[in-house]
């Protein structure tokens, strides 16, 4: 069983620069074609600062300490249960957003294949000027050993 | 005098057809989001946790869904959503995304849009859905 203790551990803040190279790599894995996302100059003439960030982009950037890290959690048992994400503004190439994130909960519930565990971590971005630019949550399942499961 | 339609209630919004997902965009995924877990690439260890071989990222799909919300309203205007990942997409599935409108915040300038969304694979199967909101000129929703 994950260690209950780790609810509400928050990570330190991460600062993130958004870089147009890796802008441009995810929307590409993504097979995201939309200039705003490739070409700055089209960007631009849309009103934006630079390359805008694809919604999901924010799945990249990075607490300041991984609070992940602090479970030891398996990877041949975690599968990603649930996203949620509010956003209150695109973010563009050339920003820094600072990401904060914690842990919220842990619990089990009974699924097909035996009991799991769900970890909920929330994730927060904040904008240079302070003011927040999205709000995020992961819900991660973790499933009994592969041997255990029915 | 010709009348543009507006959307309401029960509208389906236009959905986004994607193609196959290759182990290659996996990969690529992988590189780009920074998300490394084996078990998306390393087909020995997706073996070992008991999958028959590697899979895609439950966010590649999260990520086409936005892309059919964002190309129909503009990315400034996706305001939120809320995902589950109910079945695992396998290299070579074929995701369709698509929503319908379930609700309708009318404000004098903008309308807030609640909507129930999806992907699902070639056999119509549901991978991953959930709840979005958009916001549209207020003009445009019935």
């Amino acid at each position: 069983m994950l260690d209950r203790s780790l609810i509400g551990l928050k990570s330190l803040p991460g600062v993130n620069e958004i870089e147009k190279g890796a802008i441009r790599k995810f929307a590409e894995a993504l097979g995201e074609h939309n200039p705003i996302y490739h070409d700055e100059e089209i960007a631009r003439a849309l009103g934006f600062k630079s390359l805008v960030a694809p919604p999901t982009f924010i799945m990249t950037l990075k607490p300041g300490s991984n609070v992940r890290e602090s479970l030891n959690l398996d990877y041949r048992r975690v599968l990603h249960g649930e996203f949620g994400v509010r956003y209150i503004r695109p973010i563009t190439a050339g920003e820094k957003i600072t990401v904060v994130g914690e842990i919220k909960s842990i619990h089990e519930k009974q699924g097909a294949s035996g009991r799991n565990e769900f970890i909920e971590i929330t994730e927060t971005g904040t904008g240079e000027d302070g003011s927040e630019v999205f709000t995020k949550l992961t819900v991660v399942v973790y499933r009994p050993e592969p041997e255990e499961r029915k | 005098m010709s009348e543009t339609r507006k959307w309401r209630i029960g509208d389906a919004i236009p959905y986004l057809t994607k193609t196959p997902i290759t182990k290659t965009q996996i990969v690529m995924y992988t590189g780009a989001s920074g998300d490394f877990n084996p078990i998306h690439w390393d087909q020995e260890f997706a073996k070992s946790g008991g999958y028959p071989g590697v899979f895609a990222h439950g966010m590649i799909s999260a990520g086409f869904i936005a892309q059919c919300l964002t190309d129909w309203v503009g990315v400034r205007n996706f305001r939120e959503t809320n995902l589950r990942f109910k079945r695992i997409v396998w290299p070579g599935d074929t995701l369709t995304c698509g929503g319908v409108i379930d609700g309708v915040e009318k404000g004098p300038e903008t309308a807030l849009l609640t909507l129930r969304v999806w992907a699902k694979n070639q056999k119509g199967e549901e991978v991953t859905s959930g709840t979005a909101k958009v916001s549209l000129p207020a003009s445009t929703v019935e």
